[in-house]
């Protein structure tokens, strides 16, 4: 009997104890409303993966596709601030970070070789040219400084060869 | 820097509203002609009435010409693309649905037949004329000098042609984001983004040429 | 509001000459925007009203020509005057009590389903994190960097699956179509790149991708047979592309 009611008690403190580290699956309802919120970015990311993975041997290509993902994170970003919605703010701005540091970045590097080693000039110089605009867009409207300072990096990075 | 002949301001350009906007029942097209009087036509050449049809043709002809023009840059290949499309759209009248937008419908048609004639490089592509400007009348050509007017025409020329086809069918044929959408088969945040990117790099070309030096470059932080 | 970030938003509205107050008010205040603005304005006024070249009219007589002479004459279509009968928006505003009950329906209805019922949880109004843009962002990254993974774009495709199990119920319409659609496009490009895989270096490199498929596709078939009218056929959409994709996978593999 003892023994019974203290597995029973001991089973019910485990229970108390995981529940007590808070829920980590969202409710469907706020599944959707973020789906809501964010729908055209999703919409507009896997759109361009698949159209980047048509060019694995291109990078140019794809650092191409990041022009329009960037395009709907300002919008979306901009919305986000007329909704007085910061937390929606921090969410967009720490993807737009991994997005740029991680997916960006090492694409126009190797963008850049493919440039350096003779091929794909002229499609390279009209991408620049598109993402300068909205990483300079991105940059006057951030307030992250880790964001700021990546977008600052890939900005120098891209107007380096400007005017070549 | 060339002169801008007065930068007197001017009101918001008339332009024919992007889609209904104050919830009354349009009674006319946005041509002016009575929006009943087009589903009757509509109706009648689906039910093979080619004189009724002849009426749509000659409503439409000239939006369409102008828009091809934009895109073809070349007189002759408008024409014949114009002319394609409404044999295409007569054969296929009958699968446009009752209610929905026949003027998109019909672009629609237009810019399939554009993109064919583009793969088969059949178009000659040459620059449209810039004594053209010359025929330039009335606020635009008041507020705008004969040289900015040719700097904007080479800016638009020199636009990819989907941002421009985009552009022309946003500011000159008053279709909502939602119909150019429909006329190019794409999404309607794809027809948004590419009207943007027009403006962008107009901007960006003609800017500097035509705004005093202090002032484009002079931004608040 | 700075500069930039003004002059980007406008060059995004549908109609430029058309400035929001909110910056309307920067404009004001700005002589380096205004001058822009205008010149914006004036560029697309000059878009809209740029000549073409003109025609002799050969080819649009010809044609009307053509359509006019052959068939049936019919007398014109008479003009189309406002009907004094009531309209359907008139026949619609006589029923103003049903509808403002309806309204208070569908209002609590969306209050309830948004609003979380457990006491002590968070308020939808303060979200957390966008799980499903995590992993997009991630796959985008990730498959980038990657020369072709067809086992990595089946996990986006799990992922994007996922989430409409998840909005099944809630969301029905247009957010589940727009997860088929996306579902649609991953489906093709697992095709394409399964089509174009070297199986001779990696014979097994489309097992696991099968695999997914099939789970995808018994899940999706099994919840749309639960879900809310609108959104059994984005759900059958889903396991039609599992189906379609997997049996052209199996025939490779």
């Amino acid at each position: 009997m003892t023994r019974t009611v203290l597995t029973t008690v001991l089973a019910a403190l485990a229970a108390v104890g995981v529940g007590a580290q808070g829920p980590t699956a969202l409710q469907p309802s706020q599944r959707a409303e973020l789906y809501k919120r964010n729908q055209r970015v999703i919409e507009r990311l896997v759109e361009k993966t698949v159209v980047s993975a048509r060019a694995p041997n291109n990078p140019v290509t794809r650092a191409e596709s990041y022009d329009q993902v960037l395009y709907e994170f300002t919008q979306a970003i901009h919305r986000a601030k007329a909704d007085k919605d910061p937390a929606r703010v921090a969410d967009l701005t720490k993807n737009l970070n991994s997005l740029i540091s991680r997916g960006l970045k090492p694409t126009l590097d190797s963008a850049q070789k493919m440039v350096d080693g003779g091929t794909g000039k002229d499609e390279y110089v009209q991408t620049r040219d598109h993402l300068i605009a909205q990483v300079e867009t991105l940059l006057s409207m951030l307030d992250d400084p880790a964001t700021k300072a990546i977008l600052e990096q890939t900005r120098t990075s891209l107007m380096k060869d400007v005017g070549k | 820097m060339l002169d801008v002949v007065s930068l007197v301001p001017t009101g918001p350009a008339a332009r024919p509203a992007a889609g209904p906007q104050d919830g009354l029942r349009r009674v006319t097209t946005e041509d002016g002609h009575p929006a009943g009087d087009e589903a009757d036509l509509i109706r009648a050449a689906q039910a093979g009435d080619r004189p009724a049809f002849a009426t749509l043709v000659e409503r439409y002809w000239d939006r369409l010409y102008r828009w091809l023009c934009r895109l073809t840059r070349d007189g002759p290949a408008a024409e014949d693309i114009v002319q394609e499309t409404f044999l295409k759209a007569f054969a296929a009248v009958n699968s446009f649905r009752a209610g929905s937008n026949f003027r998109a419908w019909l672009f629609r048609i237009a810019h399939n037949n554009f993109v064919n004639m583009r793969r088969s490089a059949r178009l000659n592509r040459q620059p449209l004329a810039p004594d053209m400007v010359e025929d330039v009348r009335g606020p635009v050509r008041d507020a705008l000098s004969k040289e900015a007017l040719k700097l904007i025409a080479e800016a638009v020329g020199k636009l990819p042609v989907d941002f421009r086809a985009a552009l022309v069918l946003r500011v000159e044929q008053g279709l909502s984001f939602a119909d150019v959408a429909e006329v190019m088969g794409i999404t309607e945040e794809t027809a948004r983004w590419r009207v943007f990117k027009a403006r962008q790099k107009l901007m960006a070309v003609l800017s500097p040429e035509l705004l005093p030096a202090p002032t484009n470059d002079s931004m608040k932080p | 509001m700075n500069c930039q970030t003004l002059r980007s938003r406008i060059l995004a509205l549908p109609d430029p000459a058309q400035v929001p107050a909110d910056l309307a008010g920067h404009l004001e205040g700005c002589g380096g925007c205004a001058a822009w603005h205008q010149l914006l304005v004036r560029v697309e006024a000059a878009v809209a009203t740029a000549p073409v070249p003109a025609t002799d009219g050969t080819a649009r007589a010809r044609l009307v020509a053509q359509f006019r002479t052959a068939g049936k004459s019919k007398p014109k279509a008479p003009a189309l005057v406002v009907p004094a009968g009531p309209t359907v928006g008139g026949r619609l505003a006589r029923l103003w009590p049903a509808g403002l009950i309806a309204a208070a329906i569908l209002v609590g209805t969306v209050a309830y389903l948004t609003f979380d019922r457990r006491p002590g949880t968070t308020q939808v109004a303060a979200l957390p994190p966008d799980p499903l843009l995590d992993k997009v962002v991630t796959a985008k990254i990730e498959l980038d960097a990657a020369a072709s993974d067809a086992n990595r774009k089946a996990r986006l495709g799990e992922d994007i699956h996922e989430s409409a199990q998840a909005l099944a119920r809630v969301s029905p319409g247009a957010e589940m179509e727009s997860h088929a659609r996306m579902f649609r496009d991953v489906g093709e490009s697992i095709v394409l790149e399964g089509k174009a895989a070297d199986l001779q270096k990696d014979p097994a490199v489309l097992k696991d991708c099968i695999q997914a498929l099939v789970k995808i596709e018994q899940e999706a078939d099994k919840k749309a047979t639960e879900a809310p009218v609108d959104s059994i056929r984005p759900l059958r959409d889903i396991a039609k592309t599992a189906r379609e994709s997997r049996i052209v996978l199996a025939q490779r593999s």
